[in-house]
């Protein structure tokens, strides 16, 4: 099965092959006598389990009905009569784990046939390699080893006999038989099951309910095989049930739950013996109670003992802290038999609140669903319908790229960590605040690459794990997306529900202690309408690697012309102004400047900020450099030289009237009120100051990074930065040639100027007018043709060391330090 | 007592599919293991991890040495921590392995009965491989594949003729580089990981122009990542007639 370790219950194997009917399977079995019988002699006792007509085989194989089968992967060992099997890390990890209790590392299965478990572990034995038998036979102390593997085998067999070995068996394999004792209608098979969990060191063991373990039989991934298994029904009596349970809802106001006093609640149940998922979710109306003041109800009600179950509380058009409910909320669903005493008495807090994950998860597969839209990138930048698929429905459909499932793994991963930020608000006990470092992260791709540890998010959540305090509990809410515009981050649009609303029902509902944030660079690497763009009528109109408003003009609707201007608008190459886009949107009357004549207006303007940027293009030209992007072959001949002068050389402020604004100022667009350089830095400050307005009045600190600067790579983005396949990109060096902007020191210097740029209006002002916000400056850290995967991203490496520096000043930042090794 | 899980049995059959010498995993496997806590967010596995020869191979990453588990007699057992949870780490304790460094610049030379250096050579005549030997090392690798070894254990190089040079080092401090978080050596580039030989003494075995040096130095001896770089200077007295 994929996604989860195989489990099997002890008696009554599932088929062989995947089910699609398991009740007709089981049922079919049921109806050749098979009847399992389970008891256990008080909660929580040892499992006796009864098979009656234990010679019947089951269908699909000779194997008798009263075959013990392993419950998981892992050692076992025989033991003073029983067979102990010591649970498998992985396996161990996918067993259901009750809210209230524990999961076994060791099952014992006792009573079963001895001569049964020998052949069984005869046959897992005849599969070891001869240098294990041989090793266990010198271990021993029997001398020399013999060549002979039945002897080895053989002498093996006898040391698991004696209790001095331990064989390795898979999920499934038969351990032996139910030892054969007389019954009502004959013989019947008969064994045991005592799971615990024996802790490291001289700690005594503790008890695991059996009724747990069976349970792990009806997690969702594992009912296809279970559903209607004879054990489960045989355990799945009708209890009487009485609820004096508490009722607790979250409390935004003081962040701590209240008691739900007089309200009502109404209990809801699931199938009595699920079969499906949906059975899992509990949603009949059962029976409604009211609270007292102390939130307290006194209700009893029969329920299937394996049913799930959970209250509603009814909040609608109610307030509670500083939120109004506009709907109902529920508690965590539960099987009927858990939480109770030995005389069915339920006296457990529940609790309930609102949440967001559900939602903000429902708004995102939304957007995936709709992914042809995204290349207008209304909602986010690269939403894929590949982000909503679950592993089960990967497995169906044909994955064309291993690194495109595991991007795939990484927006799922993501989710699970903002869901279990939620679950942590949720949990019986929640720890204090001031042992709790709860981290919203915001952003674009430099916090979020797939695969994992490829951005910087991935090497400073490892960070934060190693160096917090070991009593510091560690949640975080990870929103970034690669592809993310500033005002996918902040913009707000009435009567559409966008990232920030949710970004600000995290802020309301949860004490958050430090914001990462990175953004700004995708609203100067937008690409517009690109060579890439696949969508028509837009696609018919691409001239010389990119749209042509011009030619596209007369033939567009005005709709579809508005949508062409709004992303021509935003994109990096109108910044520039001898692009057709900003003649298209800034002077349509003008004409654009050849190649030619661009080269002799700007080799003038280069020479007077200077001469020392690296190899001119008469230079590469006689170094054999072929023309467009360089190969990475090429980039330490050709891009380490020139990104490295111009950094040393290109000044990171100019001021006005200088050699230097007079080169940039023949570039880009600005230099007036209707410079849409100006306009695109003052936008993007604008939306930065809605997150920071935000949380400078929530008190909680934002960190964020400069970008480095993209001057080493000419490359786009590809799975593992192979180049196999491209993803995206290059974002700016074709722009420039598209202006006619061919010379690369010219390019890099534009780039060098956007990042300082970014600083200079952005950043600095900000940190100046929100005292809480901090920014590390790592444009000098990854300066080097081998830090960087394409034009834009950085290798693992490079995050990793701003990854470093971040946690530096988060550490450093007085409200942060306690909760950080010194 | 006795037990011995093949890693070829614990591993999904999809991976094994991959892997080349899958024979040679039927000899590495583990020996004892159990889930040992499982509190609320931390899940933890301890056991040990055992090989029946020795065993070399190559990691990712690492790309100037293989590395070799060393083995004595018979099946050599490591203790070891896997935490799944909240964080992945990976913890072998007191390991004996070799770093065999991939460079033919380095000949792993001794000295015979008559006080020469001559290269040492396998059962098969073929010159051995220079090598670095950690003993009682604990190793930690983390969920970005960071690897690290803490503690002090032992590390030996035994002697090694640079090429043809004539001059053989005999390393006396050495430190070895494998997480891109230790701060490099003196003269390596960021991330570098590798050996930087930190005191050596030097031998020559050829006539350097009718004089023997009468000192000598080396200083930024890497091998990693970067290459094989460093500086070796030596002097003479020379007397003029």
């Amino acid at each position: 099965m994929i996604g989860i370790a195989d489990f099997y219950l002890p008696v009554v194997r599932p088929p062989k092959k995947f089910l699609t009917d398991p009740l007709s399977y089981y049922s079919a079995i049921e109806g050749l006598g098979v009847n399992v019988i389970a008891s256990s002699q008080a909660p929580g006792a040892p499992m006796e389990i009864t098979v009656e007509n234990p010679e019947v085989t089951h269908p699909d194989s000779d194997i008798p009905m009263s075959t013990v089968f392993a419950a998981t992967t892992g050692f076992v060992s025989y033991l003073q009569g029983d067979v102990v099997l010591r649970v498998w890390g992985p396996d161990f990890d996918d067993l259901v784990k009750p809210e209230d209790g524990l999961r076994p590392n060791r099952i014992a299965y006792s009573l079963l046939d001895a001569a049964s478990v020998q052949e069984a572990i005869e046959n897992q034995i005849a599969k070891l390699p001869l240098p294990v038998l041989k090793e266990s036979w010198t271990e021993s102390g029997a001398g020399i080893p013999p060549d002979d593997s039945d002897a080895l085998e053989s002498a093996l067999v006898q040391r698991f006999m004696a209790g001095t070995a331990s064989i390795f068996v898979a999920a499934g394999t038969p351990l032996g038989r139910g030892s054969t004792a007389p019954g009502v209608n004959g013989d019947v098979a008969q064994l045991t099951l005592t799971p615990f969990f024996d802790p490291w060191g001289p700690t005594a063991a503790v008890s695991v309910p059996p009724e747990d373990l069976v349970d792990s039989a009806l997690a969702v991934l594992r009912l296809p095989k279970f559903a209607g298994h004879p054990l489960i029904k045989a355990i799945n009596a009708i209890i009487n049930v009485h609820f004096q349970s508490r009722f607790l809802i979250w409390d935004n106001g003081i962040f701590d739950y209240v008691p739900f006093a007089n309200g009502m609640v109404t209990l809801l149940a699931g199938a009595p013996l699920p079969a499906a998922l949906a059975d899992l979710i509990p949603t009949v109306p059962v029976a409604t109670a009211p609270t007292d003041g102390a939130g307290q109800i006194d209700l009893t009600v029969p329920l299937p003992a394996r049913a799930m179950i959970s209250f509603r509380y009814a909040t609608t058009n109610k307030t509670y802290g500083n939120r109004l409910f506009v709907k109902d909320i529920e508690t965590d669903p539960h099987k009927a038999r858990l939480n109770l005493d030995t005389n069915f008495n339920n006296t457990k807090d529940y609790k309930a609140k609102h949440e967001i994950f559900p939602d903000y998860q429902a708004f995102l597969e939304d957007i995936a669903d709709q992914d042809t839209n995204e290349v207008f990138g209304e909602d986010r930048g690269n939403a894929s319908w590949q982000d909503r698929k679950n592993l089960l429905e990967m497995a169906a459909i044909v994955v064309p790229d291993y690194a495109e499932l595991n991007a795939i793994f990484t927006q799922r991963d993501r989710l699970r960590q903002i869901s279990a930020f939620e679950s942590f608000y949720k949990a019986e006990v929640i720890r204090p605040k001031a042992k709790t470092f709860n981290l919203l992260c915001e952003g674009d791709s430099w916090l979020n690459y797939p695969l994992a540890f490829n951005d910087i998010y991935g090497h400073l959540d490892q960070i934060f794990w190693s160096r917090l305090k070991p009593d510091i509990a560690y949640n975080r809410i990870p929103l970034q997306h690669l592809g993310d515009r500033s005002d996918h981050m902040f913009l707000s649009q009435s009567g559409k529900v966008r990232q920030w609303n949710f970004t600000e029902d995290f802020l309301a509902e949860y004490q958050i202690d430090l914001i990462l944030c990175s953004a700004g660079g995708n609203d100067f690497a937008e690409p517009g309408i690109s060579n890439s763009f696949k969508t028509e009528p837009y696609k018919s109109f691409l001239t010389d690697g990119s749209f042509n408003p011009f030619a596209a003009q007369g033939s567009l609707t005005a709709s579809e012309m508005a949508a062409a201007k709004k992303l021509m608008q935003q994109s990096f190459a109108v910044l520039l102004r001898n692009h057709r886009w900003n003649f298209f949107l800034q002077n349509p009357s003008g004409t654009q400047l050849d190649e030619t004549a661009m080269e002799a207006a700007l080799t003038p303007l280069l020479a007077a900020v200077g001469t020392a940027f690296g190899p001119t293009p008469a230079m590469l030209q006689a170094m054999g450099v072929p023309p467009g992007s360089v190969s990475n072959a090429w980039a330490p001949m050709v891009l380490q030289p020139i990104g490295s002068k111009v950094i040393a050389n290109f000044p990171d402020t100019y001021s006005p009237g200088s050699p230097a604004e007079a080169l940039l100022h023949f570039v880009f667009d600005m230099g007036s009120i209707t410079g849409l350089w100006e306009q695109r830095y003052a936008q993007v400050k604008t939306l930065w100051q809605v997150l920071l307005t935000k949380t400078q009045g929530l008190g909680i600190p934002v960190v964020s990074h400069t970008y480095g600067y993209p001057l080493f790579n000419e490359n786009p983005a590809s799975y593992l930065g192979w180049g196999n396949t491209n993803i995206t990109g290059p974002w700016f060096n074709h722009r420039f040639r598209e202006a006619n902007i061919t010379d690369r020191r010219i390019q890099k210097i534009c780039l060098k100027a956007i990042v300082d740029n970014f600083v200079n209006v952005v950043f600095n002002p900000l940190k100046l007018q929100y005292p809480l916000f901090d920014y590390v400056d790592i444009r000098n850290l990854n300066s080097a043709t081998d830090l960087w995967r394409d034009e834009m991203h950085l290798r693992a490496t490079g995050y990793k060391k701003i990854a470093e520096k971040i946690y530096e000043t988060v550490a450093a930042n007085p409200n942060l330090s306690h909760f950080f090794e010194t | 007592m006795f037990a011995f899980a093949p890693i070829t049995q614990t591993l999904p059959k999809l991976v094994t599919k991959f892997v080349k010498n899958v024979k040679l995993l039927d000899e590495i496997g583990y020996t004892d293991f159990d889930v040992v806590s499982d509190d609320v967010g931390t899940l933890e596995t301890n056991g040990k991890i055992a090989w029946l020869r020795e065993i070399e191979f190559d990691l990712p990453g690492l790309d100037f040495a293989s590395v070799a588990l060393l083995s004595g007699n018979g099946m050599t057992e490591v203790a070891f921590s896997h935490r799944r949870r909240p964080d992945f780490e990976f913890r072998l304790f007191n390991l004996d392995a070799a770093l065999r460094l991939k460079t033919d610049l380095l000949q792993r030379v001794r000295q015979n009965n008559d006080g020469k250096w001559i290269p040492e050579l396998d059962a098969k005549g073929a010159p051995k491989p220079a090598e670095i030997v950690v003993s009682g090392a604990e190793v930690v690798m983390t969920a970005d594949s960071d690897i690290s070894i803490i503690g002090a254990p032992t590390m030996t190089l035994p002697a090694v003729a640079l090429g043809e040079t004539g001059i053989v080092l005999e390393i006396t401090e050495l430190e070895i580089y494998l997480s891109a978080k230790q701060t490099p050596p003196t003269g390596a580039p960021p991330g570098f990981k590798g050996v930087a030989i930190k005191k050596a003494t030097m031998h020559f075995t050829r006539d350097f122009g009718g004089a023997t040096p009468t000192g000598a130095t080396c200083t930024d001896l890497l091998i990693g990542s970067s290459g094989f770089s460093g500086r070796v200077e030596a002097y003479w007295t020379v007397t003029y007639g």
